[in-house]
């Protein structure tokens, strides 16, 4: 089902901000340093890992939303950073986005209809009886009524809203969609429901998913292989069911203790990290997470861990990771 | 909505105060009962009675239809002053506030017109272009249109981070298209709001220009000139200058809570609390 080459590509990205943290002062953030991912045709690629780690502005340099300090982007091999806005547009129809927040990510003063029509009106499709034919099909598509068409944003409940958001990102017939913790400001149901859109609207479609989550559970049940990422760094990557099954971080680890337990007799030792994530602005010397690592050594804090192959499939950035 | 409108006492006494003094002014030539220019000798500065019911002036005018006739004048100058601040404003501040490389230079030139109180600003623009009604519209223009650039620049500000700006831009969106319309569209409460008072302010201005001469020229009846006028006869016929202000007050008023009542309505907090 999945094809070995990479449809979207991330090589060495890095986005710097500058930022004041006091007065007189200047530092830059490293927000994403030096971050290489690859998407594959037809899969889902999960980006997960706290709050604050890089993996939103990830998501957003990959459709060029923002520029990178360095690094490229390649669609189908062809490199994306160095396109002017009209050579853009043309993958912008492939590669679309949709958003964490349902009630921020549709303008409040258009219709629907107007919404979901607007992509295709940015680049000319069609004329306006077929425009209008298109849109009852996306809303159809999603789960809504084509009756709803004149409705506004703020008429409609936070799950019907994040559907109104796909059916937008649909509309051009896209290859991938960056997903922006597309359930986690829904409701638990509610959350269900669109996971399901999701996956189903991938198969009919052969949708190309980056699914950018913190949410292990929604990650382990929708993805086919996960990035797990820690102050702007990519620490490991693998299988869903390696790397939640044998993770070799020892930040997955750490994360992967926090799941809740379906079954109430096995128990597993939860692995408590201490303290908070470092300021972003001096980020620890050598490995990020030797400040907080459980397993750390006298090099971890000296020689900074490359990402490297540990198992099959399954690569991480740990000194002690498959030793 | 507009339940919710109608629920504001401000918006619907200021609304039904600024609708009446449309209404006068728009039927100004129906309601009043003499023309306001004309002089009547043997009934100089007459105080009120049946015929003259707001008494007349220093040579004889019907200071009623002064009154009348002198709001079509005030409503006319603040109309355009809103249009063209509305216009301009939004122009400036919506360059300002999108394209960032602009935005010191703009801002700290119209800072540079911030600096001068606006009535003493256009005072001066005033003095220089010489007294006429469109004179007046201008030199108004240019000592409101700083504020109203501020307003919407910052309303900019703040629309063009939200995340249906970005969608669009993900959709390959220009810079046309995301100005007009994702980003003004949701900033136009603010603006609408300080129009309203812009609109109050003009018309108290006007009077301010009329009164010391920098406004339409007599005897073309207008709130300033008409307290112009009767400002020597205080003590005699005091009623030549207490009914055209009274005219302002209401008109201001009514304005002003116009732009307190849509400002509450529209303000986005308290909308945010309400979903």
């Amino acid at each position: 089902m999945t094809d070995l080459l990479p449809i979207l590509e991330a090589r060495n990205l890095s986005k710097h901000f500058a930022a004041r943290p006091g007065f007189g002062q200047t530092a830059t953030v490293k927000a994403v340093d030096n971050v290489s991912l690859a998407i594959r045709r037809g899969e889902t690629l999960a980006l997960v890992g706290e709050s604050g780690c890089g993996k939103s502005t990830t998501g957003r340099l990959l459709l060029r939303l923002i520029e990178p300090t360095s690094g490229q982007v390649l669609y189908k091999g062809e490199d994306l950073s160095g396109l002017n806005h009209r050579a853009m547009l043309a993958h912008r129809r492939d590669l679309q986005i949709i958003f964490q927040d349902p009630f921020g990510s549709l303008n409040p003063r258009l219709s629907v209809g107007a919404i979901i029509r607007e992509p295709l009106d940015i680049h000319g499709i069609g004329d306006r009886a077929s425009r209008r034919a298109r849109v009852e099909e996306l809303l159809r598509l999603v789960g809504l009524s084509p009756q709803q068409m004149a409705r506004y944003p703020h008429e409609f409940s936070g799950g019907q809203r994040q559907r109104i958001g796909i059916a937008r990102a649909l509309a051009l017939e896209p290859q991938v969609l960056i997903c922006d913790e597309p359930v986690s400001a829904l409701d638990v149901s509610i959350q269900a429901q669109i996971i399901n859109l999701m996956q189903d609207l991938q198969q009919r479609l052969g949708l190309t998913y980056l699914f950018i989550s913190h949410n292990l559970s929604v990650v382990r049940q929708i993805a086919d292989r996960v990035a797990v990422m820690y102050l702007g760094q990519i620490v490991e990557t693998g299988a869903t069911d390696d790397l939640f099954r044998r993770p070799q971080h020892p930040y997955t680890q750490a994360l992967l203790s926090a799941l809740p337990q379906p079954d109430p007799d096995r128990h597993r030792a939860r692995i408590v990290l201490k303290g908070d994530v470092p300021s972003p602005f001096s980020p620890p010397s050598g490995c990020r997470f030797h400040t907080r690592c459980p397993v750390a050594m006298p090099m971890c804090s000296q020689q900074e861990p490359e990402l490297r192959l540990v198992a099959e499939h399954q690569s991480a950035a740990c000194h002690l990771a498959g030793r | 909505m507009l339940k919710r409108f109608m629920a504001n006492r401000s918006f619907v006494i200021g609304g039904a105060l600024f609708v009446l003094v449309l209404m006068v002014a728009l039927l100004a030539d129906v309601i009043a009962p003499f023309d306001p220019l004309r002089n009547n000798f043997r009934y100089r500065l007459g105080p009120p009675n049946a015929a003259h019911l707001l008494g007349t002036d220093s040579f004889g005018r019907d200071v009623f239809s002064r009154v009348l006739h002198g709001s079509r004048v005030s409503l006319v100058i603040g109309l355009l002053v809103v249009i063209l601040t509305g216009l301009f404003g939004t122009l400036i501040g919506a360059v300002s506030g999108y394209v960032r490389r602009l935005d010191n230079l703009i801002m700290r030139i119209m800072d540079g017109f911030m600096a001068f109180p606006p009535i003493l600003l256009a005072i001066a623009i005033g003095a220089v272009l010489g007294p006429s009604l469109l004179n007046a519209v201008i030199a108004l223009t240019v000592a409101y249109t700083p504020r109203t650039a501020r307003i919407v620049r910052a309303s900019v500000l703040v629309v063009r981070e939200s995340e249906y700006v970005e969608a669009a831009r993900a959709l390959g969106a220009g810079h046309i298209r995301i100005l007009f319309r994702h980003i003004l569209l949701n900033s136009l409460g603010p603006l609408l709001v300080q129009l309203t008072f812009i609109f109050a302010l003009a018309i108290l201005a006007e009077a301010v220009l009329s009164f010391i001469g920098v406004g339409p020229s007599p005897p073309t009846p207008t709130f300033g000139n008409i307290i112009a006028d009767g400002r020597n006869y205080i003590a005699e016929a005091p009623w030549i200058t207490i009914w055209p202000g009274i005219a302002i007050m209401v008109t201001v008023l009514g304005l002003n809570l116009l732009g307190d009542g849509l400002r509450d309505v529209l303000d986005p907090r308290l909308r945010a609390e309400a979903r």
